[in-house]
């Protein structure tokens, strides 16, 4: 039998695009399949309407928001935001956990905030070292190269460093730190020797390569408009860079419009032949055939359809002999932090509307200890006030107009990402009878912090709110004593877990199912623990050597 | 905050189906006096008067959300918060047109009647203090009157109010004269420049 494509991915976003290009390029014919709508790169962006073109001052109208969770969004933006009444799940009571989905060609590469790290050694050895969750069957050395690869072809604006907590990249040009910013460096060391702050690590273009320009990609014009996609192609996205990559091959298919439903598992072989779909708009069903299939629909949407590809041989879902599809379920502890303002320096501004902020990479459990293990990282930024706070200050008149002439003070903020543990009881199961409109079993999430997270969050408020304060900053205020519910910082994780034993975990080190070996999942799915770090990156060089694995397994005849 | 003083309407009745209506008229009816109703607090019955557009004020348009009077009312107000100085005030930036439109296709009733209250608020402090609609009195009285209702209302957490002022000045802010004009627009600005003096500069940035 023949099958139609040597490689199926499954998702167009961060991971999807990356394994489509590394296995196009690699000479595979590749099928994409997006469940959402096509996007056309430029054409169907918004970042050239000026504030007065925009009706409604930007906002989506009140009586829409009810598919937006209620939510007031600006609408420029809203031509990436599913409306999630019509994407239902459910939750175990009382455990909130909010589930952000990008569903249209891209996925939310196109709506990410483009932070980009590293992890370090310190993280692939953690769940050895503490003993919470599966050892990780690859280290920082595995995964080096593939982040030098595809930091190198993405575009990484960063700050070497020389931390071991943080590995410097192939950076392209950071961007500057403001004045308050500097200050609030300078000062931070001076209180905590071993506590740094550096320019955010961005995917932004700061000073594009011959191969970036290929592409049609511009350098960053700092606009911040990017939630709007931008027609520079200066962030990283699929649609800037690993679609167009994998055009160019010849070796491309997309198809947009299409549900992946299951993969379909050959009892004859013990391999996936293929992907059942379901149609969007008529609903009908039909199977792709391919050599490989990839899962890359991201962390919760890849354990759905394994969960729903059920059969003789895996009644509770393929590739799931250990049990343990589905657990561990994470995400980056959030909602923590600190706000303050630093009186003084009115006579200093700035130019453009840099995309990022900066970060204070992890200490604790690194330089200094703590009542919990693992920790966390800052982002933040210092700014000064526009003519927003116009709207609830005293005052009318030709005095007020004068007052919003000038910038207001500086303030600066904190937000902490905690490192969450991995816990089995965490975990996403098919609805037992909830179906969505197109039939599929509706997603379950089961998933609360547990006391190490809660420890950690309280700690990190503290440590915020003792920062801000050590670098004269006031009006000191922590953002909240409750981290948010999980699932707020986005960066949800797990739930098809690497590992070393085919007992306990359900990929192997390339991002092979154990049970199926021509089966990969190369999302965030894959992660056997969060480090703190912003994870894309890592998903990013996680799926570029999973596709180059796949690759030489299927041209060596092991697969 | 569960009735609207010129009308004696609760909230409720105002955000109810036939409240629209008669919602627009404890604005409408309250302000279109133009003597009338001098030195009276506007009653069920006048606003019921009214309603049969007897006068002009109360009249709709077609298209639009606000009546003739309440319109007249938003652009007092809008001029006073940010007037014409050596730049472009809100009228000239279309801040009443903005906002009209918000209410026929982005506001739900809900906030329509917290427009409706928020306005007839003002409106009824004029009657009170002067015995006369807002719009009737002297440009000098009227901006005092807006100061002190200003001051009032932000201190004691007046959230009518609140959304009318931060919205007039968002919509000025974000227009086109506000922008270019008032503050400083760059829709490209190349690379970031971390520490610029502000006298290079010169103004708040508008984005
Ligand atoms: C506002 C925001 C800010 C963020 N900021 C950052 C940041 O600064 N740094 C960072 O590292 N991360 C950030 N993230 C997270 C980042 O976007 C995700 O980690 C990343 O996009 C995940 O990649 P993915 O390929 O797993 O999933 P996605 O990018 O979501 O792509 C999944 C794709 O699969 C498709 N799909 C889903 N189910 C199916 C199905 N059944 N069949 C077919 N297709 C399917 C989806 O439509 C989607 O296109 C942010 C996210 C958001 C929303
Ligand atoms: S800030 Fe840079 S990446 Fe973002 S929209 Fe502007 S040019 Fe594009």
């Amino acid at each position: 039998m023949t099958a139609d494509f040597d490689a199926i991915v499954v998702g167009s976003g961060m991971s999807g695009g990356w394994a489509a290009k590394e296995l196009a390029e690699r000479g595979l014919k590749t099928l994409v399949i997006e469940r959402g709508r096509h996007i056309e790169h430029g054409a169907d962006y918004t970042d050239f309407k000026a504030p007065w073109e925009l009706p409604n001052l930007d906002a989506v109208p009140e009586r829409e928001q009810v598919h937006y969770g209620g939510r007031a969004l600006p609408a420029s933006m809203a031509h990436f935001r599913i409306k999630e009444d019509e994407h239902p799940y459910s939750v175990a009571e009382g455990k909130p956990f909010r589930w952000f989905r990008g569903y249209h060609l891209g996925g939310r590469s196109l709506m990410w905030a483009r932070q980009s790290y590293r992890m370090s050694e310190m993280d692939f050895e953690a769940n050895k070292k503490d003993g919470y969750g599966n050892d990780w069957p690859i280290r920082y050395g595995d995964l080096a190269p593939w982040y030098d690869h595809v930091e190198r072809f993405a575009g990484i604006s960063g700050q070497a460093e020389g931390l071991p907590q943080l590995p410097d990249g192939q950076f392209q040009p950071p961007m500057e730190l403001n004045c308050v910013e500097e200050v609030f460096r300078d000062r931070l060391h001076e209180a905590y020797p071993t506590r740094r702050l550096t320019i955010g690590r961005c995917a932004h273009l700061t000073q594009p390569t011959e191969e970036q320009q290929a592409l049609g990609r511009g350098e960053c014009q700092a606009r911040s408009l990017c939630p709007r996609g931008c027609s520079y192609g200066a962030y990283f996205s699929s649609l800037s860079a690993t679609l167009p990559a994998a055009r160019k091959t010849g070796n491309l298919t997309v198809v947009t419009d299409e549900i992946g439903h299951s993969v379909v598992h050959d009892p004859a072989t013990g391999k996936a032949s293929g992907v059942r779909v379901v149609d969007a708009v008529t609903r009908e069903h039909k199977v792709y055939t391919g050599r490989i299939v990839f899962l890359c629909a991201s962390a919760i949407g890849s354990a759905q359809i394994m969960l729903n590809s059920r059969s003789e041989k895996f009644p509770t879902g393929i590739a799931n002999s250990s049990d343990m599809l589905g657990r561990n379920l994470m995400d980056h502890v959030s909602g923590l932090g600190a706000n303050g303002y630093l009186p003084g320096y009115a006579d200093q501004y700035y130019k453009g509307r840099r995309p990022t902020g900066f970060y204070i990479p992890r200490f604790r459990n690194v330089t200094e200890d703590a009542d919990f293990v693992r920790g966390y990282g800052f982002q933040g930024g210092a700014s000064r006030g526009d003519w927003r706070r116009g709207g609830g200050q005293i005052g009318i008149g030709a005095e007020l107009k004068q007052d919003l002439r000038t910038p207001g003070g500086w303030s600066v903020w904190l937000a902490g990402f905690g490192e969450m543990l991995p816990n089995p009881d965490n975990r996403v199961t098919l609805h037992p009878n909830k179906v969505d409109k197109w039939g599929i079993p509706l997603l379950h999430i089961d998933c609360a912090y547990g006391e190490n997270d809660l420890k950690m969050a309280r700690q990190a408020n503290r440590d915020a709110v003792d920062m801000l304060k050590a670098a004269g900053f006031q009006g000191v205020r922590e953002r909240g004593d409750e981290p948010h519910e999980p699932g707020r910082a986005i960066h949800e994780m797990g739930t098809v877990g690497m590992g070393r034993d085919p007992k306990t975990s359900v990929l192997n080190g390339f991002n092979q199912a154990h049970d199926v070996p021509n089966l990969f999942v190369t999302d965030g799915a894959c992660m056997a623990s969060t480090a703190c770090q912003n994870p894309s990156l890592t998903y990013m060089a996680i799926s570029a050597r999973a596709a180059h694995h796949a690759a030489e397994f299927l041209k060596e005849g092991k697969i | 905050m569960s009735s609207s003083p010129s009308s004696g309407f609760s909230r409720r009745q105002l955000l109810s189906g036939s409240a629209r209506l008669a919602g627009g008229l404890a604005v409408g009816g309250g302000l279109s006096a133009c003597g009338s109703s001098e030195g009276k607090e506007p009653t069920d019955e006048l606003a019921a008067k009214l309603a049969g557009l007897t006068t002009r004020d109360a009249v709709r348009r077609p298209g639009h959300f606000f009546s003739v009077a309440q319109f007249r009312l938003l652009e007092r107000i809008s001029d006073l918060i940010i007037p014409d100085t050596d730049t472009p005030g809100a009228l000239a930036a279309g801040v009443p047109q903005v906002i009209d439109r918000m209410m026929v296709t982005w506001a739900l009733a809900e906030t329509q009647g917290e427009w409706l209250e928020g306005l007839a608020a003002i409106d009824t402090r004029a009657r009170r203090e002067h015995g006369m609609a807002f719009v009737g009195l002297e440009p000098a009285v009227q901006f005092d009157l807006l100061s002190r209702h200003d001051a009032d209302a932000l201190s004691n957490g007046d959230q009518n109010y609140r959304q009318i002022k931060s919205t007039i000045v968002e919509a000025y802010y974000s227009s086109e004269p506000g922008a270019t004009k008032e503050l400083r627009y760059d829709p490209v600005p190349g690379p970031y420049q971390g520490c610029v003096p502000f006298e290079e500069i010169g103004r708040t940035w508008a984005t």
